[in-house]
């Protein structure tokens, strides 16, 4: 089993909890680790990581970093070792868009091989779902994939982070190929 | 004018060829100082002189060359350095390494004194880059530096308390601030601990900046904990308190989370940390069995944990075992004691033994003083009369002085008093002689009481038995009248050295000690009498102006004539005996007394009432007129 950090990250009130929450499926307390700033859970993905068919697991420890006014001082400590990160916007909020990018640096500051996925959430709010501008995102260096989820209806969960996971695999040399 | 024009002619007749020579020269120093002053034409031109001055081996033409060039190396390598610094560096690199050794080995205090500041740099750069691989490098030797020390220290406290181990006496309150001391530990916690325990619930042994688990073993007895969850939270608690209560630019260390009864017990290495959750208070042997681990563990070779990508299954097999043995182990109050016993043992039997030795030796000291003023007061009493003193005992108790023994006078009581105390002005004297104001043996005084009687003996009318018995003095028998009788008694009572005197001396008549015992309805001598019945006889004889009464007595059984009968033959049997042993028949009288005889002290005893008793009596009833 390979363990993999992968930390949470957004503005206040973009869905981060509730993403990690539907992804989990209750499997966690809900307790949050208000003062230290940072919630843990953890998911068990079985992943078919090879052409001979062989399932990997990969443990998921998701740090669900608390989002504050100024969600950019969060502690470098807090994402040391992490091997990937899902960058967190409110579709319906552009302020939290503009914030993406900066997440983005801020992680790969302290993690120069670390993966990103961008989570585009709530889209059940809108009334139609325009396809991101993806160029844009995956120019990024370390940015794999940009996706619209939600929270509320599942939607989009678990393709983000099974296509983080395979990413990680990858790297880690137990996935073959994607 | 034309004096001045010849004198001109004259001058260039005189002169011209000097002055065509002075140009001439003028030319060539023009010449040579341009040479000079172009340095490619003037090393051509020197260039052979100089090969030729080295290939000379000239040591003067060296020294100056020497002398010529030194004061220029300095700037050249500077000047060549700033032109090109990666050639220079290139050339000077093959030596340096070298160059450093040889000043070290040449001069080396010097040469300490020159690197000292760039390695205290060094390291501080070093740490500033790649902390934790510092930290590991470092971890095996400062936990055994600071377990030295120590156990130095240790030493030396346990050397101090020895010498002053003699003012405290209370066993378990030294042992307590023994150990309070050395740990820092409040007595009262001491006692607390060492009734308790501790008990390793787990171990995660968990990568220090991704918070990862690298490895776990938890006791299978409780109820599972979460290892990721755990070990992630751990690490931002970490992480947050690390950053929040640096000491200068020194990050400080949490060490410990308490919660309920249990602890989480940090122990933090470069690139991970362990941490082991107990049920109890972390005992000594806990906290030493897991800097151990985490000891080993950073020894381990390869790079698997500090590098730790998640996969657990690269983690060498050795570390989970490792953490199942810390696991399993046992770190109980025993475990502390075990480990410390020598001490203790020691502590206690070394107390116990002075406990012992210290009343024992004041004890033998003063036995040992005492006994020495004892023959001292003695020999000094002895010397100043051994004759009188002979008897004399010391004895010293403490500071009390007692002496026992008889003198002879109430003058040598005091005198042998005096003595024991100029010989021992310390001392309270009690003095316990007894004084015999007569200097009379026992024996000397039965030869002179039987002597006085022998005398007495000779006066009529006077029978006198003397017997020395226990010291006492008794004299019994007859005295011929009451003035003489009371005589008789003064006589023995102030008789030097008698210390009581009982008198059986009566006047009249006088019953003689000796009975005769007879068989049940029978008159008839006994053969066993006849000692008895010769005692009478000598007493009769000694006493030839004394009358002698023989009464026969019976017992109270059978008719009274027959008793008489009896006491009357009884009686009469012993006067025909005594007759024919030479008694005078006119000096006996005889008397049957039916009955036993009157002695009210005496228990009525049938075969002590058949018997025939004697009196001695005076004067005779026959001289009566």
């Amino acid at each position: 089993m390979i363990l993999a950090k992968v930390c949470v990250l957004g503005e206040v009130s973009v869905g981060k909890t509730s993403l990690i929450r539907r992804y989990v499926d209750r499997a966690f307390s809900d307790e949050y680790l208000s003062t230290v700033g940072v919630k843990i859970s953890r998911k068990l993905l079985h992943l078919a990581s090879s052409p001979t068919g062989n399932e990997t697991d990969l443990q998921f420890v998701l740090w669900d970093l608390e989002g504050g006014r100024n969600s950019l001082d969060i502690s470098a400590t807090y994402l040391k070792g992490a091997r990937g990160a899902i960058v967190v916007g409110d579709v319906t909020r552009s302020s939290t868009m503009e914030g993406l990018q900066g997440h983005i640096v801020r992680f790969r500051d302290v993690n120069p091989t670390g993966r990103v996925v961008i989570a585009l959430n709530k889209v059940d709010l809108l009334a139609e779902v325009n396809e991101p501008p993806a160029d844009h995102w995956t120019d990024s260096p370390g940015v794999l994939a940009l996706m619209s989820t939600s929270a509320k209806t599942g939607s989009g969960v678990d393709e983000l982070f099974t296509a983080l996971g395979m990413s990680i695999l990858q790297d880690t040399g137990h996935a073959s190929d994607l | 004018m034309a004096a001045s024009s010849e004198l001109q002619q004259l001058r260039d007749l005189l002169l011209a060829p000097e002055v065509i020579t002075l140009q001439t020269l003028k030319r060539e120093l023009a010449a040579v100082q341009q040479l000079v002053q172009d340095p490619e034409q003037f090393a051509k031109l020197i260039d052979p002189i100089l090969a030729e001055l080295i290939r000379r081996e000239d040591p003067a033409v060296s020294l100056a060359i020497l002398k010529a060039v030194t004061p220029l190396l300095d700037r050249a390598v500077r000047d060549k350095t700033d032109q090109d610094r990666s050639a220079m560096t290139h050339a000077l690199a093959p030596v340096s390494t070298g160059a450093i050794a040889v000043h070290y080995a040449e001069t080396p205090e010097s040469a300490a004194q020159d690197m000292a500041p760039l390695v205290s740099a060094a390291i501080k750069e070093q740490i500033r880059r790649e902390r934790d691989a510092f930290i590991d490098a470092l971890y095996p030797v400062i936990g055994s530096t600071i377990s030295k020390y120590l156990s130095e220290t240790m030493n030396m406290l346990v050397q101090r308390m020895n010498e002053r181990i003699e003012s405290h006496l209370s066993l378990g309150s030294i042992v307590r601030k023994l150990r309070s001391r050395i740990t820092g530990v409040s007595e009262a916690e001491l006692l607390m601990r060492d009734s308790l325990w501790c008990r390793v619930d787990a171990a995660f042994l968990i990568h220090k900046s991704s918070g990862l688990v690298i490895a776990q073993s938890q006791n299978p007895g409780v109820p599972p904990l979460d290892p990721d969850l755990l070990s992630g939270m751990l690490t931002a608690i970490r992480s947050l308190f690390n950053e929040s209560m640096t000491e200068g630019d020194r990050p400080r260390e949490l060490d410990q989370i308490a919660y309920g009864e249990s602890k989480i017990v940090l122990e933090v290495a470069g690139f991970f940390y362990l941490a082991a959750v107990v049920r109890g208070v972390p005992t000594d042997s806990f906290r030493s069995k897991l800097r151990e681990t985490v000891s080993e563990i950073v020894q381990l070779p390869g790079e698997t944990i500090a590098h730790f990508e998640g996969d657990q299954a690269r983690i060498p097999d050795r570390v989970p075992r490792l953490l199942q043995e810390l696991v399993q182990g046992t770190y109980g109050s025993a475990d502390r004691t075990k480990r410390r016993t020598p001490y203790g043992v020691l502590w206690a039997g070394a107390i116990l033994l002075l406990a012992i030795a210290i009343p024992l030796g004041i004890y033998l000291y003063r036995n040992a003083a005492d006994r020495e003023l004892e023959t001292r007061t003695r020999d000094a009493i002895l010397a100043a009369d051994s004759l009188s003193f002979k008897q004399v005992v010391v004895r010293v108790d403490r500071d009390r002085m007692q002496l026992y023994g008889t003198v002879s006078n109430d003058h040598q009581w005091t005198v042998a008093a005096r003595l024991a105390g100029l010989h021992s002005p310390a001392a309270e004297i009690e003095n316990r002689l007894t004084t015999l104001n007569a200097p009379l043996l026992p024996v000397l005084l039965k030869g002179q009481a039987e002597a006085i009687g022998a005398t007495l003996n000779t006066i009529e009318g006077v029978y006198l038995d003397v017997r020395l018995h226990n010291g006492d003095l008794v004299v019994s028998g007859l005295a011929p009248d009451a003035v003489t009788l009371h005589r008789i008694e003064q006589t023995f009572a102030n008789l030097p050295g008698v210390r009581s005197f009982r008198s059986g001396i009566t006047h009249g008549e006088f019953e003689i000690a000796d009975r005769l015992l007879f068989a049940h309805n029978s008159t008839m001598l006994r053969p066993g009498t006849r000692a008895g019945l010769e005692q009478v006889k000598t007493i009769a004889q000694r006493t030839p102006w004394s009358a002698l009464r023989i009464i026969g007595h019976s017992d109270l059984t059978g008719e009274d004539l027959v008793n008489q009968r009896l006491a009357l033959g009884r009686a009469t049997g012993v006067r025909a005996a005594l007759i024919r042993a030479g008694i005078a028949p006119d000096r006996i009288i005889v008397e049957g007394s039916p009955g036993p005889p009157p002695d009210a002290s005496m228990p009525r005893i049938d075969s002590l009432s058949r018997c025939v008793r004697f009196m001695l009596i005076f004067p005779r009833p026959t001289d009566q007129p």
